[in-house]
């Protein structure tokens, strides 16, 4: 009774907790009151949720911007680089978000290890893994989308590693290239995947992750353990704050990289983001079928038996043990090999010198005024010199065989000779186009009441505009126009 | 087990704890209001439209004189169409389009805008009955521009023009 009262006098906020599943998943994601140092070792979870939705708003923002097309997206993104305003920003935390994303899952699983809590817990342990090859592979298919050169060789090299994977190589390859070259095709592969089909894979496993996580038949509401939760919630924000505020400071002050155009990338010396030197440092000593087999076998053998191992040894100290070392020997491999990238980077005069004129060039990129694209849809643009013929005999250059009634009808939105005129439809192959295919009924219904045929508002009824006689002659000239 | 002594002072320590609650709940909601009010502002100003004249090298203004011919050589009682290239400035392109106008040489050489005032259909000139009609929505316009008939409540927009070395140039 007393505690039915106390609930009645708080806030909004506790109203809305006690009337949604607030408390259930909350109690599912922290089932377990705990103190001190592991309970701040619980924030990972709050912070990788944090982060994943900041790549969610960052990305939404850069999509009103971006266009996914070779000839469009390098310009677009250097739009928003120097031109929109908080743009290089924006952008700058969605890449360096990208970099930190599985470094926080890293830490995340980590401290599953740490608190020993994966063996009672190896679904939300299982799912720490699948986010963490998720967060991985969205950030490389990420790479193609500014199609500068580090985007080429980036995608180059995907493809490269693609076509020699056993058995199943062509085939990958050329679906990721989606043509027999790397092309604009092949930046919208790389586009769906990064945009629509790794974050859905990621909100889809999210929320199964809630779904299934602890066996919970009901939430624990005692007082002790909402009064933790609510602790927790504060550790979380503390974190979260922290976080948030040097990932902004460092992209306030540190640019996402953005290289020549795909164009120029000729003489370019590109490097991966650090998440991924790792990758790239196995790429220099190998070829061929084995670097296939270590670029994707690698991660694969690591996330796989990190999922595996738990579920058939069971909760057993072995498990911790096999797991521990499974996990340490993947980071200090991960570790050894970035480390052994820098390392070569730096001390290579040569080498050194190229990623400082790149770094240069890069600067004076960004201190230089933005280049728009040039679109030309104008046809008199392609033909100044003649402009005065066009004013005075507009007659002249229809073919005599238009009806009359057509010219001065329909002329002005469909063309002199039904070619179209933007953003009117040309008339040509009505009657033999497939996707038009329309019979004489329908070309007269057309002419009568366009708006039956979910053709646009802007074309009116010429039911009584035309005679009968007119119409077919219009109808009979249209199915000419092949 | 409480005496009526204690009672008064057990009450304060579980208001004060209370009260500490109260204010350390206050943190997430600080924490929360803070990120979402730099990114909302920072949002705000990402997605605000960038207006034309700042963004590009080579700023294209609003409105620049475009030539349309010898002003000797437009004679005639109909209005002459002519269609000009015009250039914009339009975000990350700049685009060269098709631009239609018509002279009205019966008319002192006037430019009106082929643009309908009442929702943006190109208007044409119907030869029969010396006007001009707007295809979409029925408008007619008199010869000069003049509002006839329709749901159009405006006349066609006439342009600026001037006469240089003979030619006739308007600003669109």
């Amino acid at each position: 009774m007393a505690a039915e009262l106390e609930t009645n006098r708080t806030s909004w906020g506790d109203w809305i907790a006690d009337n949604t599943e607030f408390h259930a998943i909350t109690h599912r994601l922290a089932e377990a009151p705990e103190t001190s140092l592991r309970a701040w070792l619980r924030t990972t979870a709050g912070v990788v949720a944090f982060l994943m939705a900041l790549q969610i708003v960052t990305g939404i923002l850069l999509a009103f911007h971006y266009v996914p097309a070779a000839d469009s997206a390098y310009t677009t993104v250097a739009y928003v680089e120097q031109v929109v305003s908080g743009g290089s920003w924006i952008r700058s935390l969605h890449y360096h978000t990208s970099v930190a994303l599985p470094i926080a899952f890293v830490a995340h699983l980590a401290q599953f290890i740490i608190r020993d809590s994966f063996r009672t817990n190896r679904i939300a342990w299982s799912f720490g893994v699948i986010f963490l090859g998720l967060a991985l592979a969205a950030g490389a298919t990420g790479y193609a989308l500014p199609w500068d050169a580090r985007s080429l060789n980036g995608v180059n090299v995907a493809v490269s590693l693609a076509g020699n994977a056993p058995v199943v190589g062509p085939a990958f390859a050329s679906w990721l290239r989606n043509g027999d070259a790397i092309s604009t095709m092949t930046l919208s592969r790389f586009f769906a995947l990064h945009v629509f089909v790794f974050p859905a894979l990621f909100l889809i496993a999210a929320a199964a992750r809630l779904f299934f996580v602890g066996n919970a038949k009901g939430a624990d509401n005692t007082r002790h353990s909402r009064e933790w939760r609510r602790e927790q919630l504060i550790r979380n924000a503390v974190v979260i704050g922290v976080i948030f505020a040097v990932l902004g400071f460092f992209s306030a002050v540190t640019y996402a990289p953005l290289a020549v155009p795909a164009t120029d990338s000729a003489s370019f010396l590109p490097r991966p983001g650090p998440q991924f030197l790792w990758l790239f440092e196995m790429q220099k000593y190998t070829d061929g079928p084995l670097a296939a087999l270590l670029a994707f076998g690698l991660p694969g053998l690591f996330f796989g038996s990190l999922i595996v191992i738990p579920q058939i040894l069971g909760n057993r100290v072995t498990t911790r043990l096999a797991v521990a070392a499974i996990f340490v020997a993947g980071l200090l491999t991960v570790a050894s090999l970035t480390a052994a990238a820098y390392l070569q980077d730096a001390n290579d005069p040569k080498i050194a010198g190229q990623l400082a004129r790149q770094e240069k060039d890069e600067t004076e990129f960004r201190a230089s005024v933005f280049k728009p694209k040039l679109i030309k849809t104008g046809k008199a643009d392609r033909q100044p010199e003649t402009q005065a013929a066009v004013v005075s005999d507009s007659n002249a250059t229809s073919p005599a065989s238009v009806p009359e009634a057509y010219v001065s009808n329909c002329a002005k939105c469909h063309g002199a000779g039904g070619e179209g005129k933007r953003p009117f439809p040309e008339l040509h192959g009505l009657t033999t186009r497939d996707e038009e295919r329309r019979s004489d009924d329908d070309l007269l219904g057309i002419i009568n009441d366009p708006g039956s045929f979910g053709l646009s508002s802007k074309m009116p009824s010429y039911e009584h505009k035309l005679t009968d006689e007119q119409k077919q002659e219009i109808i009979n000239w249209l199915k000419a126009l092949n | 087990m409480l005496s009526g002594v204690e009672r008064p002072r057990e009450k304060t320590v579980e208001v004060i704890e209370k009260d500490r609650r109260k204010l350390l709940s206050l943190i997430p909601l600080a924490v929360f209001g803070a990120i979402a009010a730099s990114f909302g502002s920072a949002t705000k100003k990402f997605l605000t439209p960038v207006a034309a004249a700042a963004e590009s090298a080579e700023p294209v203004a609003a409105g620049s004189w475009k030539s349309i011919g010898a002003l000797s050589g437009i004679v005639g009682e109909d209005p002459v169409e002519c269609t000009l290239s015009v250039e914009r400035s339009a975000g990350w392109t700049k685009t060269v389009e098709d631009a239609t106008v018509f002279v009205l040489p019966k008319h002192e050489h006037k430019v009106l805008s082929s643009v309908c005032p009442h929702e943006g259909c190109p208007v044409i000139w119907d030869k029969d009955s010396k006007n001009f009609l707007c295809p979409c929505h029925d408008s007619y316009f008199s010869d000069s521009g003049e509002k006839l008939s329709g749901p159009a409540t405006q006349n066609l927009v006439e342009l600026e023009t001037r006469v240089a070395e003979g030619e006739l140039q308007v600003k669109i």
